[in-house]
This record gives structure tokens, C-alpha cells and sequence, in this order.
């Protein structure tokens, strides 16, 4: 007799990008947190990641940071932020993935968030925020084709310049 | 010099034989053996601003004042490290300018220690005031100098 498994389908999408999953991140998990902020570009709701101190860390990977796991290994964070109350539809989405991920990574990532948010609740604008000094970001944002909005000019400091923070967004047509 | 954030492991930089609150902390000779080195805490908020360099000390900003710009020095250097004092300040003093965007960095120099002074210039620092009997230091009052840098951009 054979039992049948219930498994969630497999969210490994073509392009080769890996078994995304997440928790929040606890204690043991710091390590590896810390270790994201000592690469110079881990650009997560910080300009200045390396030089910011275990205390600051720790406050900005705050209850609502979830760790990105790839196949079971540390690759980033994520967070949500909703506005406008719990029917506003409208979140804004903190991401990043340690500098050696591949762009696909960045992009079936974001897609798993997407797809986990829309299961139980409508989404009709999820808006990411880029410095203008984030290659890497500004890369990820153009290359999923979110719809670039404008930029917000001189709001932050990075490097000895001020830089302003560059805002996409996806918008989902309202169903009622 | 590449200056990061500080992380819990690196709590024996923040402790060593200088003046504590100087400018440039260098190892002082003589350090009576029973008496505590000098030590700075851990950060823990947004009043002062504190990074390592591994291996060889600190650079703490404190007393920032956001709104005016300006922040006091503070250097710790290990005994080991001394030959990296010069990179250290430059260091620091440049990521107070960029990074901070401060606009006054200043500190404390006490002539007593006698503190190779060609440091502080070389990292664009100068001489402005002499205050008399500033601080206790072995076994009698001595004057201490302020000396600062300003960014005129």
C-alpha cells in the first residue's frame, strides 16, 4: 500500500532560481543576518549597511523581516509594509539577497512574495523604493519591468553625495 | 583602512592603556599594572556613532550633534597596531566627513601622553585651544588641547 504525501507544488520556476522559503528570524539566525550587513550593497532600509553597528542591525531587521532561504540556505530578507489599513491593498516591499545571488534569484524571489501575498488577500500596489546609488536594485526593478514612477530627490546620503530614492511600483487592476 | 560596524565579538577593541576620551588613543608606557585600561561601551543608540577597524582599534563619534553637524573623536588603537595609528585617524576623520557629513570633527589631545603631533595634521586636524588642568593624568592635573578639523565645502 502506498501513502500519497500532500506536498505544496514545487515553486521552482524554470529559469533554474532555487526553493524559496521563509521564517522569521530568530536568535541562531544572526550570524548570517550580520554577515548580509557586512557586504557594502546590502542596501536593506539602510544606504550605509557595513558600518552600521549589531544594535542598529538588529532594529532594522525588525518582527515584520522575514530570512529568504534558497534551498535551505540564508540569501536574504524581505519585509512588508502595509498602508493605508488592513483593506488599503497597498504594501511596500523591503528585499534584498546577499551579493552573490544571481539576478534571477532577485526576480523569482520577489514573484514568491507576490504569489504568497495575493493567496489570501488583494494586492493593487506593491511598491519598492531604490536608491539612486543602487546599481544592483535599480537593475532588479528595470529588469522586472515595475513601473517607474519618479524619483524623490536629495532624501539620502551615500558615499559623501546625496542621492535621491527612485519609487516603483506594480499596480493590479481593483476587482470590484 | 576599511572601518565596519560593530558586532559583539569585537569587544576587546574597545578596551586598552590610552587617556581615555583622547582624540588618539595610543598605548601609554608605564601603565601601572593594577589600574583598569580605558574603556569605551558597546553602541547602544543613535548618540554616538561607533565603528572597528579588526585587528586594530576604534573610532568613536560621540556627542553628535545631528542638527549643528559637529561630533567629538574618540580613537582607540591596540597596543599591536600602532603602526596603523595614521591610516586609523585618516580613516576616521574621512568617514565623519563623508559618511556622517559632519562638518566639525574635534577631539581631545593631552600634550602629557605626548602624542606624536604630526598625526593629527597629517589627517588634516589642528590646534585650537589650550585648556589649563583638563584632565587628571599621572598624578596631577594636566592642561588638554582641542584640535579639530572643519570642512569648508
Amino acid at each position: 500500500m502506498t501513502s500519497t504525501v500532500l506536498r505544496a507544488p514545487a515553486s521552482r520556476p524554470a529559469t533554474g532560481a532555487p526553493a524559496w522559503s521563509a521564517r522569521a528570524c530568530s536568535d541562531s539566525d544572526y550570524d548570517d543576518v550580520l554577515a548580509f550587513f557586512s557586504e557594502p550593497d546590502f542596501f536593506f532600509r539602510t544606504a550605509e549597511p557595513d558600518t552600521r553597528s549589531e544594535w542598529e542591525i538588529r532594529k532594522l531587521v525588525g518582527a515584520d523581516t522575514r530570512l529568504l532561504l534558497a534551498d535551505d540556505e540564508p540569501a536574504g530578507l524581505y519585509a512588508l509594509e502595509g498602508f493605508g489599513g488592513e483593506h488599503g491593498c497597498h504594501y511596500q516591499l523591503h528585499l534584498r539577497l546577499r551579493a552573490a545571488a544571481p539576478n534571477a534569484w532577485w526576480h523569482s524571489a520577489f514573484e514568491e512574495i507576490v504569489r504568497a501575498l495575493t493567496w489570501k488577500k488583494e494586492l493593487v500596489r506593491l511598491a519598492v523604493q531604490v536608491g539612486e546609488f543602487d546599481g544592483r536594485g535599480l537593475a532588479f526593478a528595470r529588469s522586472l519591468g515595475l513601473t517607474e514612477e519618479g524619483t524623490l530627490a536629495s532624501v539620502v546620503r551615500h558615499g559623501g553625495q546625496r542621492y535621491g530614492y527612485v519609487f516603483f511600483a506594480r499596480i493590479w487592476a481593483l476587482t470590484s | 583602512m576599511m572601518l565596519r560596524g560593530y558586532r559583539a565579538g569585537d569587544l576587546e577593541l574597545l578596551s586598552g592603556t590610552w587617556l581615555s576620551g583622547e582624540l588618539l588613543g595610543l598605548p601609554l608606557p608605564n601603565w601601572p599594572v593594577l589600574a583598569e585600561p580605558a574603556t569605551v561601551g558597546p553602541p547602544s543608540d543613535e548618540t554616538s556613532e561607533l565603528c572597528v577597524a579588526p585587528g586594530t582599534g576604534f573610532v568613536r563619534y560621540c556627542d553628535v550633534d545631528w542638527v549643528h553637524r559637529r561630533a567629538r573623536l574618540e580613537i582607540g588603537v591596540r597596543r599591536e597596531a600602532v603602526d596603523s595609528a595614521e591610516l586609523l585617524i585618516s580613516a576616521a576623520v574621512a568617514y565623519g566627513f563623508r559618511t556622517l557629513s559632519l562638518r566639525r570633527v574635534y577631539g581631545w589631545v593631552t600634550p602629557a601622553t605626548h602624542p606624536p603631533p604630526y598625526l593629527c595634521e597629517r589627517a588634516g586636524l589642528q590646534r585650537e585651544a589650550t585648556i589649563p588642568s583638563a584632565v587628571w593624568f599621572d598624578g596631577r592635573p594636566v592642561p588638554r588641547e582641542i584640535w579639530a578639523a572643519v570642512r569648508r565645502d
